[in-house]
C-alpha cells in the first residue's frame, strides 16, 4: 500500500464529497430518529450517533479541534448526562408521548427549512476562492510574519512564506494550519471577556444544578 | 461539498430540532432537540469559517497577515463557545427535570404548568 | 498538504471501520450460524436468567439508579468543558507569554479561579460525599 499509488488513484475532493454526503445522511437520519422514536433511551443513543457523524463532518471541514471537542463534550459528556437522566428517572421508558400540535410543529419546521434554504441560495457569499492578495493568503494558511527577526512567532512558525502558487492552492481549498493553536491565540487576544464570562456561566450552571438538587424541599420525596 | 450543501445540512438539523421541541411532551426529548439545534448552529459557523471570507478582507490592498487568521477562524471560536454553552444548558436543564420529577413524579412539559409547588 | 490531512484522517476512519466491523461481524456470524443449525437455541428459564456472580437473582429488573450519580455527571461535564478551553491556550502558551506577558497567564487563572469557586461550593455542600 504505497502512498504515491494511492494519491494517483483518486481525487481527494471526490472522496471528501462522498464522505460528506454519507455523514450528512447519518446525522440527519439520527436526528429524525431522535424526534420520532418513542423510547427516550433509544433517542439518546441515536442522538449520540448523530453527534458522532457531525464530528466527522467537522473533520471534513478542517475544523480538527472542533471535531475533537464535539466527541469529547457531546458524545462523551452530554450524551452520558442524558443517558444518566433517563436511567435515573424510571418512568421514562414508558415513552415520550407526542404533544397535540404535531401538524403545527411539522408546518413550522417545514417553513423554517424553506426559509433557510431560500436564504442559502439567494445570498451572494464572499467565497474564499475570490481572494487574490498574497499576504492575506499567507495569513489564511497560518504563515503570519515574513520577517523572522521581528516576529514573535518566528521560532514556532519558521517565519517563511511558501511558494505563492502552492500557498494559493491551499488557501483556496480552505487549508488552515494549526486551528487549535489559532483558537488559543484568539481566546487570549480577541475573546478574553467572553472567555471569562463563560467561566462565570459554567460556575453558575454547576452551582445552580447542585442547588436545585440539594434543595431540601425537593430532596427525598 | 460546497457552502450551500453544508448550510442545507445545518438548516435540516435545525428544522428537525424545531419539530422535536414542538411535537413531544417529554422534557428530556425537548432538551435533546435543543441540542440538535445548537449543533446545527455550530455546523453553520464552521461552514462559514471554512468557505467564506469577510468582505472587508477581500478588498483590502494588503491586510496584516495576523488579521487574516483572526477573521478566518472566528467561526471556530464561536463554535467552541456554543458547545460550552450547550453543555452548561443541558446540565442545568436536566437538574430542573430532576427537581420536577421529585416534586411531581412527572417529566412531561404539560404537567409543569404552575409556578407554585 | 491538504491531501496529507485527508489521508491521515482517512486512515483513522479506516481503523474505526475495521474496529467496528470485527466485533459486529463476529456477532452477526454467530447469529447467522443459528439458521444453519450449527448453533442450536434451546431456551430454558434457567438459561434466560441474568448471571449475578453465581447468586440466584433476587430482583427481576435492575432497580432505579441513585440520584447521586447525577452529581458526579454534573461535576464531570463542567470539568470537561473547562479542559476544552485550557487546551488551545496551552498549545500556544509559549508564544502568548512572549506577546502578552503575565496577562496570558492571568486571564486563564481568573477563568480557573471562577470555576474552582463552583467546585468549592460543591465540596462545602458535601456533593462529593457518598452518604
Amino acid at each position: 500500500m504505497g502512498e504515491p499509488a494511492l494519491s494517483g488513484l483518486y481525487e481527494v475532493s471526490r472522496v471528501v464529497d462522498a464522505a460528506f454526503w454519507l455523514f450528512a445522511a447519518l446525522a440527519i437520519g439520527g436526528a429524525v430518529m431522535v424526534v420520532t422514536v418513542k423510547d427516550v433511551f433509544k433517542a439518546a443513543v441515536f442522538l449520540a450517533g448523530s453527534f458522532l457523524a457531525l464530528a466527522a463532518i467537522y473533520f471534513l471541514l478542517q475544523a480538527e479541534f472542533i471535531g475533537v471537542v464535539q466527541i469529547l463534550v457531546y458524545v462523551g459528556a452530554v450524551s452520558i448526562l442524558i443517558a444518566f437522566a433517563v436511567m435515573i428517572i424510571a418512568d421514562v421508558p414508558g415513552g415520550s408521548r407526542p404533544a397535540r400540535g404535531r401538524i403545527a410543529a411539522a408546518t413550522a419546521a417545514a417553513l423554517m427549512m424553506a426559509a433557510l434554504a431560500f436564504t442559502t441560495y439567494n445570498t451572494n457569499w464572499t467565497d474564499i476562492g475570490q481572494i487574490t492578495d498574497e499576504d492575506a493568503i499567507a495569513g489564511l494558511v497560518g504563515v503570519y510574519y515574513e520577517d523572522t527577526s521581528t516576529s514573535p512567532y518566528a521560532d514556532a512558525q519558521g517565519g517563511t512564506i511558501r511558494a505563492a502558487d502552492e500557498t494559493t492552492k491551499d488557501a483556496r481549498s480552505g487549508a488552515l494550519i494549526d486551528s487549535t493553536g489559532a483558537i488559543g491565540t484568539l481566546l487570549i487576544r480577541e475573546f478574553v471577556l467572553p472567555f471569562e464570562i463563560l467561566g462565570l456561566l459554567l460556575a453558575a450552571a454547576l452551582i445552580g444544578g447542585l442547588a436545585l438538587m440539594l434543595n431540601p424541599r425537593t430532596e427525598d420525596k | 461539498m460546497t457552502l450551500e450543501n453544508v448550510l442545507l445540512l445545518s438548516a435540516a438539523l435545525f428544522s428537525i430540532g424545531i419539530y422535536g421541541v414542538m411535537s413531544r411532551r417529554s422534557i428530556i426529548t425537548t432538551l435533546m432537540s435543543i441540542e440538535l439545534m445548537f449543533n446545527a448552529v455550530v455546523v453553520a459557523a464552521i461552514a462559514f469559517s471554512r468557505f467564506t471570507l469577510p468582505a472587508s478582507l477581500a478588498n483590502v490592498e494588503s491586510p496584516v497577515q495576523a488579521a487574516a487568521v483572526r477573521l478566518a477562524l472566528t467561526g471556530h471560536v464561536f463554535a467552541v463557545f456554543i458547545i460550552a454553552v450547550a453543555a452548561a444548558e443541558v446540565a442545568l436543564g436536566l437538574a430542573i427535570v430532576f427537581a420536577l420529577y421529585r416534586v411531581r413524579e412527572t417529566t412531561e412539559i404539560t404537567d409543569a404548568a404552575t409556578m407554585k409547588n | 498538504m491538504l491531501e496529507d490531512y485527508f489521508r491521515q484522517y482517512g486512515l483513522l476512519f479506516l481503523f474505526a471501520v475495521i474496529a467496528v466491523t470485527v466485533p459486529v461481524g463476529m456477532l452477526a456470524l454467530s447469529y447467522a450460524a443459528s439458521f444453519v443449525r450449527i448453533r442450536p437455541t434451546r431456551q430454558t428459564p434457567v438459561k434466560r436468567t441474568a448471571y449475578e456472580g453465581g447468586m440466584p437473582p433476587f430482583s427481576p429488573k435492575p432497580s432505579r439508579f441513585n440520584f447521586r450519580y447525577y452529581y458526579y455527571a454534573l461535576l464531570f461535564v463542567v470539568f470537561d468543558v473547562e479542559t476544552v478551553f485550557l487546551y488551545p491556550w496551552a498549545v500556544r502558551y509559549g508564544l502568548l507569554s512572549k506577546q502578552f506577558g503575565i496577562f496570558a497567564l492571568a486571564a486563564v487563572m481568573l477563568f480557573l479561579a471562577v470555576v474552582t469557586l463552583a467546585y468549592a461550593y460543591a465540596w462545602r455542600k458535601k456533593a462529593l460525599e457518598w452518604t
